[in-house]
């Protein structure tokens, strides 16, 4: 199984509608998922896994993607189940309110228009806001408040309108 | 190396390619955690694989990732990082960055951010080192206009040479010979300058024709003591950039090499340098004259040689002084030995005006032997990114004399197997066995004056 091998089984993946897909071959397992959350069967944890996990395994299925080292989230699917994916600008803090005594800006269910705030990304004290840039409903938040995202992570899926 | 309890902390390191690789490696040697940051670009090198942990700092070119001082503190401070390795280049010597460690409590493995002020400027560097009694070029202050520098060549006497008080690597460096040279290249000197460093201050030196390029590498405790863990002689240079340096340098006479490594610890002494740099100097090597240069306040590409006669693993040196883990040696602890040579494989093609050759090494195997040392972040599979510096790995040899290490060069870098890119393996060869090379009858202009022109790939 070969680096090209890989990448045309990803494309396969992602021009079809499966969910997953597991392979074994040999000594290898390749595990592709749409769900950034979802595990493979093998490995041995259950239910929802710490979010580092799933983005590294996200992370190194784009690498393998982009052998000629393309920027990962180039080739990464901004739709998922034809929902826009909301994707960190630039690695920071990722707060989910104004202030901590503050309501979140979004919450799964809210409607957005493409002005509205989704959440706070700080830098070295300095703060950005992160507009949702379509109109729909939030349908999944996919990071918690006060934790360090990196660019290119997935934060937000957004259900668009029309 | 004395064995040392096992040592907490969490070590960012901010860089990549071999000597991200090689901080790594000295980090989990002394105990500590590791965390990488990388570009997009880089998340699968070796140096990635063997990290504790990797952060994706932005996108593959480096102003948005490596160079970017915000986001590498932010990544640094949100993992939990209670140091700091800037590496070479890049951050490196940036005091504000060393400022916004101490700020933030997190120890920065390097000086102290008025130290890489002191020395960063060249001018003021100059002017500590005339009060530490290192000898000086014959040269200049600043020079505002033409009329200033005409004046000033005169009384040095030509040839002179340009140079930007902001920067170095040959920009806004142009030799003149006459009044008539000097009147045309000041302008367009301090065009370059500015465009390189966004600063057109330029300054004036004495031109020496057969100059060999020496430094002596010092580490400082950051309380006043410094020591040398000796000279190297660089002068195997193309544009400027080094490409073959080696330890010690054999040219100099005991007494000029003894005086030219206490010269370079008075000067980083006197202003209290703590953790490793590097003092370059100048050689005449007809006036039989040092002459003091820069510092680079920072660990650098090749100090591999200056281990390799010493015996001592300078990274994992800067790691223990940073922390605390241990005291700077004394100077009498520290001997040297024999001779070694370090050549730097890069990703250019000598056949094509050294262009750069970016693309996928498919088969890698770098020699391997007694006395041999290959320092690399690169492995076969790996993709040499079009994004960063054309150095693709060190090969490092080490013999009981000079000759020796030139034989070991020759036949390390004859087994040195790299398919997929072209390298610089062929003129590596071709400089390893010229018999001016063999024969040590080499300066900086050697390489580009003498050898380039008759070399054919």
């Amino acid at each position: 199984m070969t680096p090209r091998d890989i990448e045309s089984l990803i494309q396969l993946f992602e021009s079809g509608d499966w969910t997953a897909m597991e392979l074994r071959f040999g000594d290898s397992d390749l595990f592709l998922s749409r769900d950034p959350l979802q595990r493979p069967c093998w490995d041995g944890s259950e239910g929802s896994s710490p979010q580092p996990q799933a983005r590294t395994t996200r992370t190194a299925l784009l690498t393998i993607a982009s052998p000629e080292a393309k920027p990962a989230e180039a080739t990464a699917s901004a739709h998922y189940h034809g929902h826009v994916v909301v994707k960190a600008p630039s690695l920071g803090t990722f707060y989910r309110a104004a202030k901590p005594s503050a309501p979140p800006f979004v919450e799964v269910g809210h409607r957005v228009e493409p002005e509205t705030e989704l959440c706070l990304i700080e830098v070295m004290k300095l703060f950005t806001t992160l507009r949702a840039g379509v109109a729909g409903t939030v349908s999944k938040i996919m990071v918690s408040d006060g934790e360090m995202i990196e660019r290119g992570q997935p934060l937000f899926t957004i259900d668009p309108d029309g | 190396m004395a064995d040392h309890p096992a040592f907490g902390g969490r070590l960012f390191v901010a860089n990549r390619g071999e000597i991200a690789l090689r901080v790594i490696r000295a980090a989990h040697a002394l105990g500590m955690d590791t965390v990488l940051g990388v570009s997009v670009a880089d998340g699968e090198s070796l140096a990635a694989r063997e990290a504790g942990q990797t952060v994706v700092l932005g996108p593959a070119a480096a102003r948005a990732s490596y160079l970017d001082q915000d986001i590498v503190m932010h990544a640094a401070l949100a993992t939990g990082c209670t140091a700091l390795h800037p590496g070479y280049g890049f951050l490196s010597e940036r005091p504000e960055l060393s400022s916004l460690c101490a700020e933030h409590g997190i120890t920065f493995i390097g000086p102290a951010a008025e130290s890489i002020k002191a020395v960063g400027d060249k001018l003021s560097a100059k002017r500590l080192a005339k009060s530490a009694g290192v000898p000086l070029t014959r040269g200049s202050d600043k020079i505002p206009d033409v009329e200033a520098a005409l004046k000033v060549a005169a009384s040095i006497g030509y040839p002179v040479i340009t140079k930007a008080s902001a920067g170095g690597g040959g920009r806004g460096m142009i030799v003149a010979r006459s009044p008539a040279e000097l009147a045309e290249a000041f302008g367009r000197a301090a065009t370059t300058a500015r465009e390189a460093f966004g600063d057109d201050t330029l300054y004036i030196e004495a031109y020496v024709e057969r100059a060999r390029h020496l430094e002596v590498q010092v580490v400082g405790d950051g309380d006043g003591r410094v020591v040398h863990f000796g000279e190297r002689d660089c002068s195997i240079q193309r544009r400027y950039q080094k490409m073959i340096e080696e330890a010690p340098a054999t040219v100099l006479s005991d007494d000029i090499r003894q005086r030219l490594r206490e010269s370079a610890v008075n000067l980083l002494s006197s202003i209290g340098y703590r953790n490793a740099g590097t003092v370059e100097f100048l050689y005449d090597e007809a006036r039989r004259e040092f002459s003091f240069m820069e510092v680079n306040a920072r660990i650098q590409v090749e100090h591999p040689v200056s281990e390799e006669i010493t015996g001592v693993d300078l990274i994992q040196l800067q790691l223990e002084i940073g922390t605390g883990l241990r005291p700077l040696p004394s100077q009498s602890a520290i001997r040297t030995k024999g001779h070694a040579i370090e050549a730097r494989i890069l990703a250019e093609d000598p056949a094509r005006d050294f262009s750069p050759t970016p693309g996928r090494i498919t088969h890698w195997s770098p020699p391997v032997g007694p006395g041999i040392r290959v320092d690399t972040g690169f492995a076969a599979g790996n993709v040499v990114p079009p994004y960063y510096d054309s150095m693709i790995a060190k090969l490092i040899v080490r013999g009981k004399t000079r000759e020796e290490a030139v034989d070991l060069l020759v036949s390390a870098l004859s087994r040195f197997e790299v398919v997929g890119i072209p390298t610089n393996i062929p003129l590596l060869s071709a400089i390893a066995r010229h018999s001016d090379y063999r024969s040590n009858n080499v300066s900086t202009r050697w390489l580009e004056t003498t050898l380039l022109p008759s070399f054919t790939a």
